[in-house]
């Protein structure tokens, strides 16, 4: 299956489907780069090709979910809910607060969401944007690293001063912090919704291809 | 190599984050988010790696402790060059779960960052997890012994 042309998708439509930014594959290469061609062959390998219906399906789906109007509010509710919740299992929570930085770490390398962060310019959590830093340092993500205004000398000291602050266990009593819940719950549902308006953009652009490909196979 | 203070943190992160429930609180249910995977994945069967690496980086906000998505975050980063990136998601998927698919993946992207030793403990990694299978362990020799010096 990899290496082969677009399953799923008729020829025509790669050149006005979304991905302009793409590197252009070199004869005989999918990515025209042989790692990643390695990459994609051990991913995709047993993968089943799919169908032009199904991918329509599947768009379909994630269009009526990603259009479904659900407040912000509401969702910050559930999930500041949720980490009241947490919050009331002593032991649960106490790994959770430890985790803090880690959790900015994981949101750092959805590529993304640290830009998401980075941008709305929330006042989060030290813990959360250290491990933010982190993160989209590790992911090589400088220019979202600038944009949170830290450079790479402040990096090393954000690693520094996460190091310290997990030695001297300063992470650990996060009890009655309601303003770095909410910081964290307003992260999460701004990077969601960054996603889901970004998500709609593609599927919009798929199909335009596709109308398009329609369009060119009734002329004939 | 990740080590494995790391490890630990990232996947007491990744616990902490589902627990959280994001996706549901979103609205998205278990078949929509399948859906959202199958059109990440439909990017990569395509060719179109900056809509692929989107929708695969959402699908994988959205169910985070996922490893099979992480590795696909990482292919598709790795086939758009993006390798530092694509190295730090498949770091979250080997802390979810260790398997020779993403020791080889984690060597491949650290031979085109130019770090060599760390390609080479990666490798390692992948070996020692080798599979059975004969056609898998040939595919994975392959990606192994990719040392192409990166550009």
């Amino acid at each position: 299956m990899v290496g082969s042309v677009s399953p799923g998708l008729p020829a025509e439509a790669l050149s006005v489907a979304p991905g302009s930014g793409s590197p252009a594959p070199e004869v005989g290469s999918r990515t025209g780069d042989v790692a990643a061609d390695h990459a994609l062959e051990l991913l995709m390998v047993d993968e089943a090709e799919l169908t032009d219906d199904g991918v329509r399906t599947a768009a379909t789906a994630v269009r009526q979910a990603a259009e479904r109007r659900i407040e912000e509010r509401a969702k910050l509710r559930e999930i500041l809910r949720r980490i009241q919740e947490a919050q009331q299992n002593r032991s649960w929570w106490q790994k959770f607060c430890d985790a803090f930085g880690w959790i900015g770490k994981v949101l750092g390398a959805i590529g993304g969401a640290i830009a998401v962060v980075a941008t709305a310019g929330a006042a989060l959590p030290a813990a959360l944007t250290i491990g933010l830093a982190v993160g989209a340092g590790a992911a090589g993500l400088t220019s979202a690293l600038g944009r949170l205004g830290i450079g790479a000398a402040d990096r090393d000291e954000a690693n520094l001063l996460a190091d310290r602050m997990q030695e001297e266990g300063q992470l650990a009593d996060w009890q009655g912090h309601e303003r770095e819940s909410r910081a964290l719950a307003e992260a999460l549902v701004g990077i969601e919704s960054a996603m889901r308006q970004q998500a709609l953009r593609w599927i919009g652009n798929e199909d335009a291809a596709r109308r398009l490909v329609a369009s060119r196979v009734l002329d004939r | 190599m990740v080590g494995k203070t790391e490890e630990e943190g990232v996947r007491t992160a990744i616990s902490a984050l589902a627990r959280l429930g994001l996706a549901e609180a979103a609205g998205w249910t278990p078949a929509e988010r399948a859906a959202l995977l199958q059109l990440g994945r439909a990017g990569l069967q395509r060719g179109d790696w900056v809509t692929a690496c989107g929708l695969l980086e959402y699908a994988a906000l959205l169910d985070p402790d996922r490893g099979e998505t992480w590795e696909l975050v990482a292919g598709a980063r790795m086939a758009a060059r993006r390798w530092a990136e694509a190295l730090a998601a498949v770091e979250v998927a080997w802390a979810l779960g260790r398997t020779w698919r993403r020791a080889a993946l984690a060597a491949l992207c650290c031979g085109r960052l130019g770090r060599t030793s760390a390609a080479e403990r990666w490798r390692k990694a992948a070996r020692d997890r080798a599979p059975d299978d004969e056609d898998e362990y040939r595919r994975m020799e392959r990606a192994l012994e990719d040392r192409e010096v990166p550009s």
